[in-house]
């Protein structure tokens, strides 16, 4: 069955919009290319003159805390299924 | 239930991708390939709305299976979703004799539904006997009931009991004396009935066996099993 999820073209296809969440006043966009889900990268926001940019993470540990939060906002659901 | 079964396929298919990426050891080339994309140039964050027909829920559980393959995460649910990619592969295994046996007919059912399916009840019964031996019959008996699909499933079961009844009785030597104990009964509540439990009673039991076996804890298996009286016992 289809469904409306927000969609966003990155330099390499079409990725869903997965999750966004806050972190340390940083928000995080958590993306899957939605040809294959489990190609999926984690970007985060930056505002320039009121438009939100996505940029990369700076190094793995930031990739980890990021992962980390959305695994711990997300567990239930896969606890409780 | 239309969600629960909706849930299920999600997890269906992430356990297939858990179980594909461990078996192949890609975590390293699976981090490698999530860091990489941090080199990108920064784009514009203007996500349009489109149907899709991956679900948002498929990409969040993608991206929580792809935490424990990396390993990243809270340990407790990495061990939710090892334990649940094990139950589900053997669950897979005991069902095989179902889903190898059930096909879509020519009926075209009403409002888009699809083909109607049926089983071919000889081959089940004749697949639960002689595939995954190394498996006791009453779990295989078990598994090849929860599988079975919700229209008349105790109907569908009924008939396969008799057909492994007929086999066991015909092909004597071909079977074990527990295979030949077990399928000596001609309908499914009376083969429940001789455990002396309930059918809420057996479901339970056989579930603990099952993911038991999942697991691999002989000694729990050889528990459950010798606490039982009645099918093979």
């Amino acid at each position: 069955m289809d469904e409306f999820v927000k969609i966003i073209d990155l330099e390499d296809g079409s990725y869903i919009v997965a999750d966004e969440i806050t972190i340390d006043n940083t928000k995080y966009v958590y993306l899957n290319n939605e040809k294959d889900l489990m190609d999926f990268c984690i970007r985060k926001v930056t505002i320039d003159d009121n438009q939100e940019y996505l940029i990369g993470l700076d190094n793995k540990s930031e990739f980890d805390k990021a992962l980390q939060v959305f695994v711990n906002k997300h567990k239930q659901e896969l606890e409780t299924y | 239930m239309e969600q629960n079964k909706n849930m299920n396929n999600d997890f269906e298919e992430i356990f297939e991708i858990v179980n594909v990426h461990s078996t192949m050891a890609l975590a390293n080339s699976l981090q490698e390939s999530i860091i990489q994309k941090r080199n990108q140039r920064r784009i514009k964050y203007n996500a349009r709305q489109e149907k899709a027909k991956k679900m948002r829920k498929q990409a969040i559980l993608a991206i929580v299976a792809s935490a424990t393959i990396l390993s990243v995460g809270v340990s407790h649910t990495i061990d939710a979703v090892q334990n649940r990619a094990a139950e589900y592969s053997f669950n897979k295994t005991i069902a095989q004799a179902v889903t190898d046996n059930t096909y879509d007919t020519n009926v075209v059912l009403p409002n888009g539904a699809g083909y109607a399916w049926d089983y071919n009840t000889n081959d089940i019964a004749k697949d639960v006997l002689d595939n995954n031996k190394e498996i006791d019959i009453d779990t295989r008996i078990y598994g090849c009931y929860t599988n079975l699909r919700e229209y008349r499933q105790d109907h569908f079961m009924d008939v396969i009991m008799r057909h492994m009844h007929e086999l066991v009785t015909t092909s004597s030597d071909k079977y074990t004396e527990d295979e030949i104990k077990s399928c000596s009964f001609d309908t499914f509540p009376d083969y429940i009935a001789s455990f002396g439990m309930t059918k809420e009673e057996y479901l339970n039991y056989f579930q603990e066996v099952q993911n038991a076996y999942a697991h691999n804890e002989t000694d729990k298996i050889n528990e459950l099993l010798q606490g039982l009286k009645g099918g093979s016992r």
